[in-house]
């Protein structure tokens, strides 16, 4: 029996390292693997058994190659996976991987997540494998953030399909692939899906144990890690006892296959009301100082002391800017600003030098409030704050949704054109997810940009096939820029 | 035309296709190559045990090569900036940029001494390299251009080791596949007794002309 699928890859180096990783595989399985290189560069990987002959040809770089099979080139819209493996009699795709070698600090691991969604979207089953531990520029060893992981658990709970988050290196070993398990499980998988698929057997045949073991490592990766980022992690206790929880999870990534109904873990990742939270941790809410000041950024703290929403740290770090960069910036953003039609009502630019306070080494703050991340019980709360400060934005913001939970997600990015791109999108993405656009009750999602020029999101043929606003479509109800400026991603107009 | 697809000869694939023809050549190792991702965007070594481990790390704003190559046998590193075609290496922001990448990694693979998976290759002649696609043959004139070019551009000073023979590859299509060829901006023997006919050799390339 003869099986042929293609492996297209964001670089040739992807796909011919991940036919070389199902190629270990299946030499462990008494297989041969061998490799030859069509017209003197495509890879054709050939993975042998007495049965059956598995091909698989890779396709690096997309954008070098027409056509790009539909499917793909919709896939690739939401972000590019380093690579998918698509079956052309079927026309489908088996699965889409992302891999990074990134040190996991900062927005890193964060950057990336919109391929997560991307894929989830249209039932695809996705693959994020990326380092636990990593050194950072000071040496330090620093360890992955937990919203991947919980961004992947509520997409397979919604989209019912597997997103899987994988960890390779160790504590004593960062960044280093061949240090746990994360990269023998990824391909173990993917061998068992391309296998299935060659025998025509159900996707879901054989994936159990594969994938129960894949999302016990997710929930006990989560079970230790949660306190060092956020306060409170809503169904912790669920983490307790994990195995049980990671059949639940497996199950339910495949339950398009087997049709068996899931429940979910009860309020397990569900971000609750401020009174349905915890006592110390409702009691530990309370208005915090800024760093750079803004009016807004000023009611959202005040709002998360007078209880009628909440953060989960503050611990968002500033890197002051230079300020010679910032002049710069602030220039930029004024011609993007002055670039639009007149609003009405007008609206103003307001963003100066003089507001950016020195830091100790003699750059500037742009880091307003130290919480990015406001979680209100009621839009009614977070459109009364936004009406106030900006009373141009009166009578234009949806009341329909007032009772409705909102999250408000600060960005303080002033270098111009980066709001569409990396990292804010995979940012946003795993954000909006985590705090619950996609929950049985989905949130109200507001950006705001005090930094950016509203004129960068104007709807137009080159910014219609955007990541970022296709995305951004998709998770967000509303951005909001400096001056006031929103533009609601629901009709894609300016307000 | 491959299968039911066309491709552009990118930068990529030209990139590429001199990677699997290096892989033939069992006198030299790719330390570092430039794709878009994944764990190789560190130039590695081996250590005396055969280890693979890490030399330099480039920052993320940092300008990196596109291929860094190194052979023991030859004791030759060369370091390689490629473009899908012979005149986007000949722009003048290119030559600038490139003969700046070549210097600055050059100077650091000067200082690697103490790190294990490096050590003596620190003194190792260094050949800057140009690789291009080509759909149709690059011109004699294109040639001595590009060479002239950097050339003048490059500083050949003794503390970066750098020799003054400039390697140039092209990787060609034609109807059927890809091929490699190179081009010399001069002959005669390099600074350690190799000649420039010896250093193709090992590369499995013939000197076009």
């Amino acid at each position: 029996m003869k099986f042929a699928i293609e492996l297209w890859a964001d670089s040739f180096h992807e796909g011919d390292w991940a036919c070389r990783q199902l190629g270990v595989i299946a030499v462990a399985h008494g297989w041969e693997h061998h490799v030859t290189y069509v017209q003197g560069f495509i890879p054709k990987h050939v993975l042998k058994a007495t049965d059956l002959e598995i091909t698989i040809t890779v396709y690096g770089s997309y954008n070098s190659w027409d056509p790009v099979p539909p499917i793909i080139a919709e896939l690739l819209s939401w972000g590019k996976p380093d690579f998918v493996a698509y079956e052309p009699l079927e026309r489908r795709i088996l699965f889409a991987v992302e891999e990074t070698a990134a040190v996991p600090t900062g927005n890193q691991a964060l950057q990336r997540c919109e391929r997560l969604y991307g894929s989830a979207r249209t039932q695809i089953p996705f693959w994020y494998l990326l380092s636990e531990y990593g050194q950072h520029k000071d040496k330090g060893v620093r360890r992955d953030s937990i919203w991947p992981t919980v961004m992947a658990l509520k997409l397979t709970h919604t989209k019912k399909v597997p997103c899987v988050v994988l960890h390779y290196s160790d504590i004593d070993h960062p960044e280093n692939y061949s240090a746990g398990a994360g990269l023998a499980s990824l391909f173990k998988a993917l061998f068992q899906i391309i296998d299935n698929a060659a025998r025509k057997k159900p996707f879901d045949s054989g994936m159990s144990s594969i994938l129960e073991e894949q999302y016990l490592g997710m929930l006990t990766f989560l079970d230790s890690q949660w306190k060092n980022i956020v306060d409170y992690l809503p169904g912790y206790e669920h983490l307790a006892t994990p195995a049980p929880l990671s059949k639940q999870f497996a199950a339910i990534a495949m339950q398009k296959w087997s049709g068996r109904t899931v429940a979910w873990p009860d309020k397990f990742l569900i971000w609750p009301k401020v009174s349905e939270l915890p006592g110390e941790i409702r009691d530990r809410q309370k208005s915090k100082g800024l760093i750079k000041h803004d009016d807004l950024c000023e009611k959202f703290e005040h709002d998360a002391g007078a209880g009628t929403a909440y953060c989960l740290s503050d611990n968002a770090g500033s890197r002051p800017q230079p300020m010679d960069s910032l002049i710069v910036w602030i220039r930029d953003q004024k011609k993007l600003f002055d670039r639009a039609p007149q609003l009405k009502p007008p609206a103003r630019f307001t963003i100066d030098l003089a507001d950016f306070p020195t830091s100790e080494s003699g750059n500037r703050h742009i880091t307003t409030a130290k919480n990015i991340v406001y979680l209100y019980d009621r839009w009614a709360d977070v459109r009364a704050a936004v009406e106030k400060v900006y009373p141009r934005l009166d009578g234009k913001l949806d009341l329909s949704c007032d009772e409705v939970p909102a999250l408000v997600y600060l960005s303080n990015s002033i270098k111009p054109g980066r709001i569409f791109g990396d990292p804010f999108t995979g940012q946003i993405a795993a954000y909006a997810t985590a705090f619950g656009k996609l929950d049985p009750r989905p949130r109200v999602v507001l950006v705001y940009f005090p930094h950016q020029a509203h004129t960068q999101a104007i709807p137009n043929a080159a910014a219609s096939t955007n990541k970022g606003l296709t995305m951004m479509s998709e998770l967000t109800d509303y951005l909001l820029f400096t001056g006031g400026v929103a533009v609601s991603m629901k009709t894609r107009t300016i307000l | 035309m491959t299968g039911h697809y066309t491709y552009r000869l990118t930068e990529e694939i030209a990139r590429w296709a001199f990677e699997i023809h290096i892989q033939s050549c069992k006198d030299w190792v790719i330390a570092f190559t430039n794709p878009t991702a994944g764990p190789w965007k560190r130039l590695t070594g081996l250590d005396k045990n055969g280890t693979t481990g890490e030399v330099h790390r480039f920052e993320r704003e940092e300008d990196r090569p596109d291929l860094v190559l190194v052979s023991d046998r030859n004791k030759i590193i060369i370091i390689i900036e490629a473009k899908d075609l012979i005149q986007k290496l000949t722009a003048e922001a290119q030559i600038v940029k490139s003969v700046a990448v070549i210097h600055s990694l050059a100077k650091i693979l000067r200082t690697k001494a103490d790190n294990s998976f490096w050590e003596n290759r620190s003194d190792y002649m260094i050949i800057a390299g140009l690789l291009w696609g080509a759909e149709i043959k690059s011109t004699d004139a294109e040639r001595r251009a590009i060479f002239s070019a950097y050339k003048k551009a490059l500083s050949f000073n003794k503390t970066e080791n750098l020799a003054t023979l400039i390697l140039g590859i092209e990787s060609y299509r034609d109807a059927d596949s890809i091929s490699c060829g190179a081009y010399l901006s001069e002959n005669g023997r390099l600074n350690g007794g190799l000649t420039a006919a010896e250093l193709l050799a090992s590369l499995r390339l013939k000197a076009k002309s």
